[in-house]
């Protein structure tokens, strides 16, 4: 009765009653703020409703972003439009005469195929639809994009996110017109690799969260056959990602303190600052939407 | 009822954001309207509003953006309540509060979001963190005379008239 008194009498106190509340909502938050660190397989409804509510905005400032950006960019790139025009005309005459040689040894190929009786390996191989990004949200704690395809189109969570340069992440939420992509250079976002040369030094990608453009291969034992200059592919060993997607170029190695493992540093081939569309693989990740 | 625009004001900016400012990002800034609002209502409103509003937007902030649900509530209802203790030694009519205000406020938030980003378990590029602040800093001031003229309009001349 007595503690009930004074407790009373604390709460009428306007601070203690201010500082109490702050305290709940930091505790609250706080553990709210742990609890979802880790990447969520799914929404909370709160989450979906919000971002569906905001999905016909995304889209309609998309139009106002592309003619603003197009504005803008008309004064600032021009010179360098008119540098890679020059280079493109220049790779054009180059990549024709590569066309010719490369018809040949497709025709090569087929023949070959044929004569050994295998199916075509890569047709039908990759499902892709073309999906448009209609909002960004990349900051310093997560990189993520959202995409104007949803499961109305049959997207799915795990799907995989790629371009013609090589591989950019996997869709962690999806609404019926939209969908979340979590990128690469994430620090949540982990992907198994190996060197597309050899095929025998395999690891683990992730983003290092200093900048989108580098990335990181994890714990690879000290004697890896891995150099600068090595391609690196998705391994298709995490049951995520299929194999040999193209991930980044090694640019550095680095030995960790004990001397046992080591780090490859790896520079994307996809442009993270740069993208507008990109491919979702419909017949990947395991179709574990919501 | 100012309660309802506000959210619908911070909603809109967050899409915004994410949208338009992304083709207007310099140097990877980009302005922080939830930021703004949070801080020119508790200048009027004082610290527990202020902090209280600041949870409330930054909370829709997370639903709408993050993964981490908390960190911006936490830390713009930090903020919340430093402006709007700090409140009775601004000078309202003065045109230069504001913009100090949204500096100060803008270093404030990095700070609050490194040191709660790090306690969760987060990884953030404290370099990269500081580069883009400035930016940031520089997106919010440009924005704060527009905005800080429309919170006086509601909350200093509507409330006198």
């Amino acid at each position: 009765m007595g503690l009930k008194n004074m407790w009373n009498g604390l709460l009428k106190k306007k601070w203690l009653r201010n500082l109490f509340v702050a305290l709940v909502l930091l505790v609250l938050f706080f553990t709210l703020a742990v609890r979802t660190v880790q990447p969520r397989e799914n929404l909370t409804f709160i989450e979906k409703g919000l971002r569906i509510a905001a999905s016909p905005f995304q889209y309609g400032f998309k139009g106002i972003n592309d003619s603003v950006s197009g504005f803008f960019s008309y004064f600032t790139e021009k010179e360098a439009l008119q540098q890679e025009n020059d280079a493109m005309k220049k790779e054009i005459s180059q990549l024709h005469s590569q066309l010719t040689q490369m018809d040949e040894v497709r025709m090569e190929n087929i023949r070959l195929k044929e004569l050994l009786g295998y199916k075509d390996a890569t047709r039908g191989q990759y499902n892709l639809q073309l999906a448009e990004i209609i909002a960004e949200n990349n900051n310093n704690l997560q990189h993520t994009i959202t995409l104007d395809k949803g499961s109305n189109d049959g997207v799915t969570t795990g799907m995989t996110i790629m371009n013609h340069s090589g591989l950019i992440g996997r869709i962690t939420a999806v609404m019926p017109e939209s969908s979340e992509v979590m990128l690469l250079p994430d620090r949540e976002s982990a992907v198994g690799a190996r060197v597309w040369s050899t095929r025998e030094v395999i690891g683990v990608v992730e983003g290092d969260g200093t900048d989108s453009a580098t990335l990181q291969m994890i714990h690879l034992p000290h004697d890896a056959d891995i150099y600068v200059g090595d391609d690196i592919v998705t391994s298709g060993l995490d049951g995520v990602f299929p194999g040999g997607i193209h991930i980044g170029e090694v640019t550095a190695i680095e030995y960790s303190v004990t001397g046992l493992t080591k780090t490859a540093y790896l520079k994307a081939y996809v442009n993270f600052s740069r993208l507008e569309e990109v491919f979702i693989l419909m017949n990947s990740g395991g179709g574990s939407g919501n | 009822m100012k309660g309802f625009f506000l959210f619908l004001a911070a909603f809109l900016g967050i899409v915004l954001r994410d949208t338009v400012f992304n083709g207007l990002s310099v140097a990877g800034g980009k302005p922080d309207f939830v930021l703004i609002l949070v801080v020119f209502f508790a200048i009027f409103r004082g610290s527990v509003q202020g902090g209280l509003m600041g949870v409330a937007l930054g909370l829709l902030e997370d639903l709408m953006t993050g993964r981490f649900i908390g960190i911006n509530a936490i830390c713009k209802g930090l903020l919340g309540y430093l402006v709007g203790v700090s409140e009775r030694n601004l000078y309202k009519n003065n045109f230069f509060v504001p913009i100090a205000a949204i500096l100060a406020a803008t270093f404030l938030n990095t700070v609050f979001y490194y040191l709660f980003s790090v306690l969760i378990g987060g990884h953030v590029g404290l370099e990269k963190l500081i580069l883009s602040t400035i930016p940031d800093a520089v997106y919010n001031m440009c924005f704060s005379p527009v905005f800080y003229a429309v919170f006086y309009n509601f909350f200093v001349i509507k409330s006198d008239d």
